[in-house]
C-alpha cells in the first residue's frame, strides 16, 4: 500500500513504452521487410516459407536496377522535378503567405479558403482535362508540366503552413523594421524569412516528398526513361510474365534513403517547425 | 532634435472615433509622457506620430513639417516597443545597425556609430551576442540602442518598461532619464504607470477616452488637478474623494454630517453638491479634528504607513503618515485636513480654483 502510487507510475510507464513500441513496429516493420527483401535471392523470395532475415544475402537486385534498368536516370528525373517543385513552392508560397499574413489584403480568409479548395479536387478528375491542355500546349513528356502540376498540388499546403507560421511572429517586429526603414520586400527577406526558417524547411520537405512520390500524374504525362520519375520507373519493372520482387524492393530502398537522410538532416528544424506556437515565447 | 505638434488630431476606425481632436505642443528637447488607463488611446496617438497608424483628421507636425502622409522611415523618428521587438536572428550589433544598413551608411561609419551607442548604454561587451542570450533589461537596452544609433529627431517609447520586473523597472527608469539628459532629444513616452510619468516627464499629458484631460508639468499636475479624473489618476495611493454640500460661506458638510472649513467662499450657492478631494498625506491624525472614524487596516511600508479608516458614515478613506503612528485596527480616531492638500470639484467634476491659482 505504501508505494501503490509508485507501482501505478511504473505500470503507466511500461504501458506507454509498450504502446510506443507497437506503433513503431506497425509503421517500420513493412519498411524493414522491404529492406530485407532487397537483399534476398529470388529463389528465397519465391520459397513457400518466406524468411525475414536476408541470409545468404545478395546485392544482385541493386546491380540489376542500376545496370540493366538504368534506374539512375529515373532518379535524376525525380531529383530535377522534385527539386524545382520545392524551390518554386517555397518562393511563390512564401511570397503569397507573407502578403496574406502581413500586408493589407482584403478578403484574406476568402482567398485562403479558395486556395485550400484547389487541393480538394479529386486528382483523378483533373487528369483528363490537364492531359488535353498539356498536349495542346506541347508540354507532354516535359519536366515543365510535372513541375506545374506539382506546384498547384503543393502550394495550398505551403501557403497555409507558412501563413500560420508568419502569424506567430509578433507584429512589433514588422513595425520595428518599418521604422528602421524597411519596405515590404526587405522586411520579408531580411526579417520574416530568417525568422521562419523552420517553417520553410518543414513545408519544403513536405513539398519535396509529395513530388518525389507522386505516381498518377507522372504516369499520365511522361512516356520515356528520359522524363519518367521514380514511381513510374519502378512500375516499369513489372512485365507481363514476371514480377521482380527483389528489384522492386531494392528500388524502393534506394528512393526512400534520400528522404530519410533529408528528414534526419533537418530534424532540428522540423521539430521546431511542427511544435512552433505551442508555447508563448 | 525637433518640436512636435499635434493639431486637432483624430483617429477613427470606420465611423467609430477613438481619438477626438487632440491638440498638444511638444517643445524641442521636452520629455512628454502620455499617461492614461489602458484603452484610452495613448498608444494609438503615439503610433500616429510614428506613422504606424493613419491619421483620420488634423495634423501631426514634426520639426515644422506636416507628417500626415510621410511614411515612418522618412519621419526621422525612432521607436522602442514594449516587447523589445528585437530581430532574434541578428546579433546585438546587427540589430542596432539594421537601420544604418538600410540607409546605406558606409560600414566604417556604421560600426563607429554602433560602438558609440553601445558605450552610452553599456552594451559594448554584448555586441556579438544574440537577443536570446540577453536578460530582459539588456534586451530593452538594445532596443534603445537601436533607436539612438540613428540619432533621430524624436524618440518614441511605447510602454518600454512594462515587461520588466519591479527592481529592473526602477533601474531602467533612471537610465532613460539619464539618456534624455545626455542626448537632449525630444522624447514622447507612453505609459499607464503614473509613477513613471511623474518621475520621467518634463510635461505630462493625461489621456482619457481619446481626449486630453490635462497637460502640465508633474508637480503642477499633482498640486492642481483640473478635474476629478486627473485627481484620481495621479497620485498613489489615490486621492480621497468625498461627496459634500456647501454649508455657509466657506464650509462644506460631508456625508457623515461633519463640517470642514474651506479656504475661501465658493462661487456656488449654499447647498450645492461638490466633491472634496483630500490627498492621503493631507489627512492628519489630530485629537480635535472635525472628522471621526474607525481604523480598519494599517499598512506599514517602512518609512510610511497607510492607515485605512472608515468615517462614521462608512465612507472609506486612506491616510498616509510618515513613520509608524500608534494606531491599531478598531481604534476610534479624529482627523483634520491640511488645507494644502484639499481640492474642490464642482458637480461636473471640474476643479474649483482657489485664489492665487491660475
Amino acid at each position: 500500500m505504501l508505494s501503490s502510487w509508485r507501482t501505478q507510475l511504473l505500470i503507466t510507464r511500461i504501458a506507454l513504452y509498450v504502446a510506443s513500441a507497437l506503433i513503431v513496429v506497425w509503421s517500420v516493420a513493412p519498411f524493414l521487410w522491404q529492406v530485407s527483401t532487397s537483399f534476398q535471392e529470388d529463389r528465397l523470395l519465391s520459397a513457400p516459407t518466406p524468411s525475414f532475415l536476408p541470409w545468404p544475402g545478395t546485392l544482385d537486385h541493386f546491380r540489376n536496377i542500376f545496370v540493366e534498368k538504368e534506374f539512375h536516370l529515373y532518379i535524376v528525373n525525380s531529383a530535377i522535378v522534385a527539386g524545382l517543385t520545392t524551390l518554386f513552392c517555397l518562393a511563390i508560397g512564401g511570397a503569397a503567405a507573407f502578403a496574406l499574413a502581413r500586408l493589407r489584403v482584403y478578403y484574406r480568409f476568402g482567398i485562403l479558403a479558395l486556395i485550400l479548395s484547389v487541393s480538394m479536387f479529386p486528382q483523378i478528375a483533373i487528369v483528363a482535362p490537364l492531359y488535353l491542355a498539356a498536349s495542346a500546349l506541347g508540354l507532354m513528356n516535359t519536366y515543365t508540366i510535372l513541375v506545374i502540376i506539382y506546384l498547384s498540388l503543393g502550394l495550398p499546403l505551403v501557403i497555409w503552413v507558412l501563413f500560420g507560421y508568419f502569424q506567430t511572429i509578433p507584429r512589433e517586429i514588422d513595425e520595428a523594421a518599418i521604422i528602421d526603414g524597411a519596405g515590404p520586400l526587405r522586411l520579408m527577406i531580411s526579417v520574416i524569412l530568417p525568422m521562419s526558417l523552420p517553417g520553410f524547411v518543414t513545408t519544403g520537405l513536405l513539398a519535396f516528398i509529395m513530388a518525389w512520390n507522386e505516381f498518377m500524374f507522372a504516369l499520365a504525362f511522361t512516356s520515356g526513361v528520359d522524363r519518367q520519375t521514380i514511381p513510374v520507373g519502378i512500375a516499369n519493372f513489372t512485365n507481363l510474365y514476371y514480377v521482380p520482387w527483389g528489384d522492386l524492393a531494392a528500388a524502393s530502398v534506394v528512393v526512400t534513403l534520400p528522404l530519410v537522410l533529408l528528414v534526419l538532416g533537418f530534424q532540428r528544424w522540423i521539430i521546431q517547425g511542427l511544435t512552433q506556437g505551442a508555447v508563448k515565447e | 532634435m525637433a518640436p512636435v505638434s499635434l493639431r486637432s488630431v483624430t483617429k477613427a476606425y470606420g465611423s467609430f472615433e477613438v481619438i477626438h481632436g487632440i491638440d498638444l505642443e511638444i517643445e524641442d528637447g521636452a520629455f512628454v509622457v502620455l499617461v492614461g488607463p489602458s484603452g484610452c488611446g495613448k498608444s494609438t496617438l503615439l503610433r500616429m506620430i510614428a506613422g504606424l497608424e493613419t491619421i483620420s483628421g488634423g495634423e501631426v507636425v514634426i520639426d515644422g513639417e506636416v507628417m500626415n502622409d510621410v511614411p515612418p522611415k522618412h519621419r526621422d523618428i525612432a521607436m522602442v516597443f514594449q516587447n523589445y521587438a528585437l530581430y532574434p536572428h541578428m546579433t546585438v550589433a546587427q540589430n542596432m545597425g539594421f537601420s544604418l544598413r538600410l540607409t546605406k551608411v558606409p560600414q566604417a561609419e556604421a560600426a563607429e556609430k554602433i560602438r558609440a551607442s553601445a558605450d552610452i548604454l553599456g552594451l559594448t561587451d554584448l555586441l556579438d551576442r544574440y537577443p536570446r542570450q540577453l536578460s530582459g533589461g539588456q534586451r530593452q537596452r538594445v532596443a534603445m540602442g537601436r533607436a539612438i544609433v540613428r540619432n533621430p529627431k524624436v524618440f518614441l517609447f511605447d510602454e518600454p518598461l512594462s515587461n520588466l520586473d519591479a527592481a529592473l523597472r526602477m533601474q531602467m527608469r533612471v537610465e532613460i532619464a539619464e539618456l534624455h539628459q545626455k542626448l537632449g532629444t525630444t522624447m514622447i513616452y507612453v505609459t499607464h504607470d503614473q509613477v513613471e510619468a511623474m518621475t520621467l516627464a518634463t510635461k505630462i499629458a493625461v489621456v482619457n477616452k481619446g481626449r486630453l484631460e490635462q497637460v502640465a508639468p508633474p508637480v503642477r499636475l499633482y498640486e492642481r488637478p483640473q478635474n476629478l479624473f486627473v485627481a484620481r489618476f495621479i497620485g498613489a495611493p489615490q486621492m480621497n474623494i468625498l461627496p459634500a454640500r456647501l454649508a455657509g460661506a466657506a464650509e462644506a458638510r460631508l456625508g457623515d454630517g461633519s463640517v470642514i472649513a474651506l479656504r475661501r467662499s465658493m462661487p456656488l450657492g449654499e447647498g450645492s453638491g461638490v466633491s472634496v478631494g483630500i490627498r492621503p498625506e493631507a489627512l492628519l491624525l489630530s485629537e480635535d479634528g472635525p472628522l471621526g472614524g474607525r481604523v480598519t487596516l494599517a499598512e506599514h511600508l517602512g518609512g510610511l504607513t497607510l492607515v485605512h479608516i472608515a468615517l462614521t458614515d462608512g465612507t472609506p478613506v486612506v491616510l498616509q503618515a510618515v513613520g509608524a503612528p500608534t494606531v491599531a485596527v478598531g481604534d476610534l480616531v479624529r482627523l483634520r485636513i491640511d488645507p494644502a492638500g484639499l481640492h474642490l470639484f464642482d458637480p461636473e467634476g471640474r476643479r474649483i480654483s482657489t485664489p492665487g491659482e491660475s
